[in-house]
């Protein structure tokens, strides 16, 4: 919804959907996902970044040692 | 199209929205399947390499049997009577063709291969590796959240299955949602690496 708003000139505002309780709410849903993934890649990287260099386990021995299976 | 899938255990992850794996992964098993028309052209492509083949054959046996001209010289490329690969060198024209016709057959191969693959659901597994710090986080989740980690961990080794998103597109940085937990990792050809295993609700508040 707010990339429609987006999309139209500033003078053809009034032509626009009344926004919805029900749209809003998603459009809040997909803002927040989007948050979300932006803090996971934020995450990833400082991860990568302070592992840079460090070997990795494999996942067979990991699973043995913390009893996984 | 999403559908909404809850565990019983909420300790384990509680309700988590689930996707698709074509969403996902962007591969669809129907995406799998070659047309016909790609599939005569490499089923002809194949025939021709055998014919080659064949042809080759019989050419040396021939070779073996006949006596040399000569003066092989005196004869045009195209009205010499076997190939000249007993005399030593092989005509480009028929070298090109041998090899494009190897080529084409390689590539069927391999085609074919993926496909019987996507159709039969096998892949090949993908390597997956934890690092020390992914380590010690799983190490300090409850033993049921480890157990429920550990068989996502082996569905996305297997054929990256389960709740993964891209994080942004031109990188190889995913994540995979396990109910509150989010896996971290970086796929690059085949080998996955795990760089983070953190409760959404402990890291980000």
């Amino acid at each position: 919804m707010l990339l429609e708003i987006a999309r139209k000139p500033m003078g053809n505002v009034s032509t626009l959907k009344k926004p919805t309780l029900k749209s809003l709410a998603a459009e809040m849903r997909r803002l927040q996902e989007r948050v979300e993934d932006m803090e996971d890649l934020i995450e990833l990287r400082s991860a990568i970044e302070r592992n840079a260099g460090k070997p990795g386990v494999p996942w067979k021995q990991v699973k043995k040692e913390l009893d996984v299976d | 199209m999403i559908e909404k899938k809850c565990s019983s255990n909420p300790a384990a992850g509680g309700c988590a929205t689930r996707r698709p794996q074509h969403e996902t992964t962007g591969v669809r098993t129907s995406d799998c399947r070659l047309p016909s028309s790609i599939m005569r052209v490499y089923t002809r492509s194949i025939a021709q390499f055998i014919f080659f083949i064949v042809t080759l054959l019989r050419n040396r046996r021939a070779a073996g049997r006949r006596t040399l001209p000569r003066s092989p010289a005196t004869l045009s490329a195209s009205n010499r009577p076997y190939s000249t690969i007993a005399e030593g060198r092989l005509r480009p024209r028929r070298l090109c063709e041998w090899l494009r016709a190897l080529s084409s057959a390689v590539i069927c191969a391999s085609l074919r291969l993926g496909k019987l693959r996507c159709a039969t659901g096998l892949r090949l597994k993908n390597r997956l590796e934890i690092k020390e710090e992914a380590r010690q986080q799983l190490r300090a989740l409850a033993k049921e959240q480890r157990r429920n980690v550990g068989r996502r961990l082996d569905a996305l080794q297997s054929n990256l299955a389960g709740d993964v998103k891209k994080l942004m597109a031109k990188t190889h940085e995913y994540r995979l949602r396990v109910g509150t937990l989010r896996v971290l990792f970086t796929l690059e050809k085949d080998l996955i690496s795990v760089y983070a295993v953190r409760d959404r609700k402990k890291a980000y508040g």
